[in-house]
């Protein structure tokens, strides 16, 4: 008979098993998660309140541009003070790139909407209002640097990784139940809706890891947005001589951040352009 | 009149400058001699029109001849920063070149030049015309020259340059005279500098108005929903986000689902078999039942042929033993065995319906049924 200590510790490693076994399933059944909400610290509170002040009051001095600007400057500032204290949310992003927008410093604005949509990939308004902005950059001749087109349908759902890796998991159950069931059966059509569940399951999958692809890509090359027009470097000073064919990069131009060096990044064109930029004509969009 | 004055085609003042230099490059080419034999400095009494350098005043405006100045000032009622439009209109013209000559040219030069240099050099001009400026206008004003609306009117003998004034702050009670200071070689060199004080003119200024520039806005500069943000409580509204599990997690589950439904199916087909599952499963017990019945001592050749219905659906009741050969052969039976089944089969209809024969024993039947059952070949 073995001793009741050891059985005791199998039983207990036995309910842990089950238990992660038991996380596990709901991990992957899935469960959106409501992180508990935590009040904000007070000076964020109090940005946020003089910003949204400031904020309110170009909206009612809209129609006089200088004016207006003013404020809406003011609220970018206090909105940015905000992110500056840890505070991240879409809402913030959004509210953030719209005054930056409306004070004509759009070069922050596209990088407040980039900032939220790594946040909410599905927000129509900062996807919206990102594509805007966009254009408002002045590219050079021949389209050196512009970003590839969204060709994502506006109406279409874009599945975070976490949906993605659901979806594939219910087609892959689903796909080894209907494979189960016609095999008891032998029913051939629910062989066929069992393939088409696997092809899912597949897609799925291969979504998944382009996903987790572009986020490695985003980590080790993060998306920086040009403040002003800046001279493009060959080289980490300014002693370098410019790009030939690109000596300046406007203003708003998204480029990937290759290296950093000192004071300068190494970046890289949309186009594949590689230069040097000082850090500080750059915003990157954390990844 | 002295032989210069005969010689000065440029005497008429109404001809155009262009139209005296053509002429008097046409005489120098047809009467060479007599221009290049020309002295130097005109014949006395003449004067040169050059004022002295060491007779100029501070301010001298480098205008030579008679002249007088109109300064002209609109709005005198301002703000600060506002601008005033300041006219000031010089008449007058450079002395008759019959009467002086300047000692700067040599006899071509005189000739060729001296027309434009009579009308140009020490005319009224722009860029001599700071020097008319007070100096309190360079703290009380900003100063923009109008140069499109300057305007040189030679038939009325009329300069008339165009400024822009801007008062700098509120104590600025008036613009300042300025002060003409030109040559009148007629008075000689030394006492021909004649200054020409113009009145102030006097200001009100008002403090630049609290009125941000109204610039108006193009609504389509920017959709309505860039004005409208999101609200505060929004903002810490919870971004709904699936976990995503460790990697050998999700190999675990991609492993386990396939084990699992095979293993359920497996399960469910032994909880549950199938009809024939069952048959076949009770046909494989039909040896055990026949070997039993042997025990009971129930008649070799009905435990026989129940045995044959039950394992192998026989399907004939009372066969002959050559039926029973032939059916055990079609299932693929070897013939030695068949044909063991025909020899205890007639042994058993012997015994049945001849009195004298022996009935077979049940180690027979035994035999039978556990060769029938060892035979690889056979069909169940």
């Amino acid at each position: 008979m073995r001793p009741l200590v050891v059985q005791a510790t199998r039983a207990t490693t036995w309910m842990r098993c089950k238990r992660d076994a038991f996380a596990t399933v709901l991990l992957m059944l899935a469960a959106g998660t409501t992180p508990a909400l935590e009040p904000l610290p007070r000076a964020a509170l109090i940005s946020l309140e003089k910003a949204d002040a400031a904020f309110r009051a170009g909206v009612e001095k809209k129609a006089v541009v200088l004016a207006a600007r003013k404020h809406f400057a003011e609220a970018t500032d206090h909105y940015l003070d905000v992110h500056r204290r840890g505070i991240r949310s879409p809402s913030l992003y959004l509210k953030l790139g719209n005054a930056a927008a409306l004070a004509d410093r759009w070069p922050e604005a596209l990088w407040a909407y980039h900032m939220g949509l790594k946040l909410d990939p599905n927000n129509a308004r900062l996807r919206t209002h990102l594509t805007f902005v966009r254009a408002k950059v002045i590219y050079p001749p021949a389209n050196f640097g512009r970003p590839d087109a969204d060709t994502w349908p506006v109406w279409l759902h874009r599945p975070s990784v976490g949906e993605l890796l659901l979806i594939g998991a219910l087609a892959y159950l689903l796909t080894y139940i209907l494979a189960a069931i016609a095999w008891l059966r032998g029913a051939v059509k629910l062989i066929v809706v069992a393939l088409v569940c696997l092809s899912v399951a597949g897609s799925a999958g291969f979504a998944y890891w382009r996903s987790n692809e572009q986020a490695t890509v985003d980590r080790d090359t993060p998306l920086v947005i040009i403040v002003y027009n800046t001279p493009f470097q060959r080289g980490n000073g300014t002693s370098y001589p410019q790009h030939a064919i690109l000596p300046l990069l406007p203003r708003g131009m998204e480029v990937r951040r290759l290296h950093v060096r000192g004071h300068w990044l190494q970046v890289r064109l949309s186009t594949g352009e590689v230069g040097w930029i000082p850090t500080s004509a750059a915003l990157v969009v954390e990844p | 009149m002295d032989r210069q004055t005969k010689t000065c085609p440029w005497h008429n003042q109404g001809t155009s400058s262009l139209a005296l230099q053509a002429s008097f490059v046409l005489l120098f080419l047809m009467a060479p001699t007599t221009f290049a034999q020309r002295p130097l400095k005109p014949p006395a009494g003449t004067k040169s029109i050059d004022p002295r350098a060491e007779f100029r005043p501070d301010g001298f405006s480098n205008f030579v001849g008679k002249y007088s100045c109109e300064v002209n000032a609109a709005p005198t009622e301002v703000h600060v920063e506002d601008a005033i439009r300041l006219e000031i209109r010089i008449t007058g013209a450079v002395p008759d070149r019959c009467n002086a000559y300047r000692d700067d040219l040599n006899a071509v030069g005189w000739i060729v030049e001296a027309a434009k240099v009579m009308q140009e050099k020490y005319e009224p001009n722009r860029k001599h015309l700071h020097n008319l400026f007070p100096l309190s206008w360079a703290k009380d004003f900003y100063r923009h020259e109008m140069r499109d609306e300057h305007k040189i009117l030679r038939a009325d003998k009329t300069w008339l340059f165009v400024y822009q004034l801007k008062p700098k702050h509120v104590n600025v009670k008036a613009i300042d005279g300025i002060k003409l200071v030109y040559y009148d070689p007629a008075f000689g060199p030394e006492r021909g500098f004649i200054t020409l004080p113009s009145d102030p003119i006097k200001l009100a200024v008002k403090p630049k108005p609290e009125v941000v520039p109204n610039i108006g806005i193009d609504d389509s500069a920017f959709p309505a929903s860039f004005y409208e943000g999101p609200e505060t409580g929004t903002l810490l509204a919870p971004i709904r986000t699936l976990l995503i599990p460790p990697l050998f997690q999700i190999a675990l589950f991609l492993g386990l689902v396939p084990v699992t439904c095979v293993i359920g199916v497996l399960a469910f087909r032994r909880l549950r078999p199938a009809a024939a599952a069952l048959e076949k499963r009770s046909r494989g017990a039909a040896a055990q039942r026949a070997f039993a019945q042997l025990r009971t001592g129930e008649p070799a050749w009905i435990v026989v042929e129940r045995y044959l219905q039950e394992r192998f659906a026989f399907p004939a009741v009372d066969a002959t033993p050559a039926e029973v050969a032939i059916f055990l052969k079609r299932h693929g039976f070897a013939l030695v065995i068949c044909e063991q089944a025909r020899v205890f089969l007639d042994v058993c209809d012997a015994a049945r319906f001849m009195t004298a024969a022996a009935a077979p024993t049940r180690d027979a039947a035994a035999r039978l049924i556990e060769a029938l059952e060892a035979d690889p070949c056979a069909r169940s």
